[in-house]
């Protein structure tokens, strides 16, 4: 489904070279719940963007259900997109559009027909459990009613990928735990692949069934969920594993 | 104030609001895409090019560092070229849209800069085109601090417009100045003054309600 191969990428900041990502490979199946976990300035928000090319590989592959993006011209590269749905921690909705016209917007990049988008974003109306809040705008609701929102939107085009961007970060425990159970539902009911990076191992044991810790900029770990958390292998690992925050 | 002092202040409101909307009009049609331009071709952004962002930045610089009583007759020509005369209404209305357009340029640029960079990142992974992005997100998303800029404009402009008397375009600022400054008449004067006010607050007071008119952040 997605694969990277080799991936690079290197930041110019006045003259000085950093390495964001080194010699990254990754193989995420169709179906997996793939789980990127590191710490803040790890590269983790680097990676999830390089597999819609938001952020362009300085050298590597990028492979997304058998297409290389990076061969891609610009307006291919547009269409590519609409396979690979994304949110983000901050959710990103337009403010100066409803519920509804949110949900619509990327549809409304490719057809001007009405009754066609009407009928799509009221289905995902009602996978995201947000019928009543139709008319509203984003201003008026809540930070797990605006993540599903941001996840009917990222649903709208039918992707086969889903990329969650610390997408329970800014929410609370109970919340997190509502719209971790969605994405699981989609997962399964759409036979969606996800990719999710977090710097909370809790959000990778309740969804993920794979796992890549990820350390200045390199895969230090790859395992299925069980795996790493019976057997983990680098001190990073355990110490992310360790969520205690006494100060000894 | 006798009946023809009176005429002449309604024609002069008149001559004020017509220069002042109707270069604003003309501003906004030029400025707004220049601003756009501006805008998308920042680093970073979308249509991300250093030397068109520096070839354009530097157009707006210049035509912004001429002082507008100065621009007026360089125009002359040009004006002449686009509206036949270089005297009257239509005559000063070239240069007020040309002026204030740069000016206007670099207000929507600000705006635009307002929106977070989020909201952009989340359009370019929807697979938005340039032109997508500008009419279906910058656009709408910066409405509300348009506005506003529009409102600065114009008022700006109505200030700008009594200028136009330089080159015989009337409007408030003219009588105030020929009958009150230089005939020295303080109730002429004090009347336009009070005119000039009372545009000035309406336009205020009108941008305002729109702009919260199409502001959903709360």
């Amino acid at each position: 489904m997605i694969r990277l191969e080799k991936v690079n990428k290197v930041f110019v900041k006045k003259d000085k070279e950093v390495v964001a990502l080194k010699d990254i490979s990754i193989q995420i199946d169709k179906g997996d719940i793939y789980g990127i976990i590191g710490s803040s300035g790890a590269g983790k928000s680097t990676l999830i963007r390089t597999i819609n090319l938001l952020e362009r590989p300085t050298s590597g592959q990028v492979i997304v259900s058998g297409t290389n993006l990076l061969s891609l011209s610009s307006a291919q590269l547009l269409d590519a997109r609409k396979n690979i749905g994304m949110i983000f921690q901050h959710f990103n909705l337009l403010s100066s559009r409803t519920v509804f016209e949110n949900i619509a917007f990327p549809i409304e990049l490719t057809t001007k027909n009405k009754a066609f988008i009407k009928k799509k974003v009221e289905e995902l109306l009602v996978l995201v459990d947000l019928v009543d809040k139709r008319d509203e705008y984003p201003a008026n609701l809540s930070g797990g009613q605006k993540q599903r929102v941001a996840i009917a939107r990222a649903l709208a085009t039918d992707p086969e990928v889903l990329l969650c961007d610390e997408a329970t970060s800014a929410l609370d425990p109970m919340t997190t735990r509502s719209i971790l159970g969605l994405l699981k539902r989609i997962n399964r009911e759409l036979a969606i692949t996800i990719v999710l990076i977090t710097h909370e191992m809790q959000v990778i044991r309740a969804l993920c069934n794979k796992v890549a810790v990820i350390a200045n900029g390199e895969i230090i770990e790859q395992s299925s969920v069980e795996e790493l958390f019976q057997n983990p292998k680098s001190a990073i690992t355990k110490e992310l594993l360790n969520p205690s925050l006494s100060l000894d | 104030m006798s009946e023809a002092i009176i005429w002449l202040l309604a024609k002069g409101t008149g001559e004020t609001l017509l220069m002042t909307f109707v270069s604003g009009l003309f501003s906004f049609l030029i400025g707004l895409p220049i601003g756009v331009i501006l805008f998308m071709s920042r680093p970073n952004q979308m249509l991300a090019n250093k030397s068109r962002y520096r070839l354009v930045s530097f157009f707006v610089n210049v035509f912004r560092a001429i002082p507008f009583i100065i621009l007026i007759v360089w125009m002359i020509p040009f004006t002449r070229m686009i509206v036949g005369t270089s005297i009257g209404v239509e005559a000063a209305i070239v240069p007020l849209s040309i002026g204030a357009a740069p000016f206007v340029a670099r207000l929507v640029e600000n705006c635009l800069l307002e929106i977070p960079y989020g909201l952009i990142e989340a359009a370019r992974s929807m697979g938005t085109r340039p032109i997508q992005l500008v009419t279906k997100v910058l656009i709408p998303e910066a409405l509300p601090a348009i506005v506003n800029s529009a409102t600065l404009t114009l008022i700006t402009l109505v200030g700008y417009s009594a200028m136009g008397g330089a080159v015989g375009a009337g409007g408030l600022g003219h009588i105030g100045y020929q009958y009150g400054y230089v005939g020295y008449d303080a109730l002429i004067m004090n009347t336009v003054l009070v005119l000039l006010v009372l545009i000035v607050f309406s336009i205020q007071f009108i941008g305002d309600r729109v702009s919260k008119s199409f502001d959903h952040r709360k």
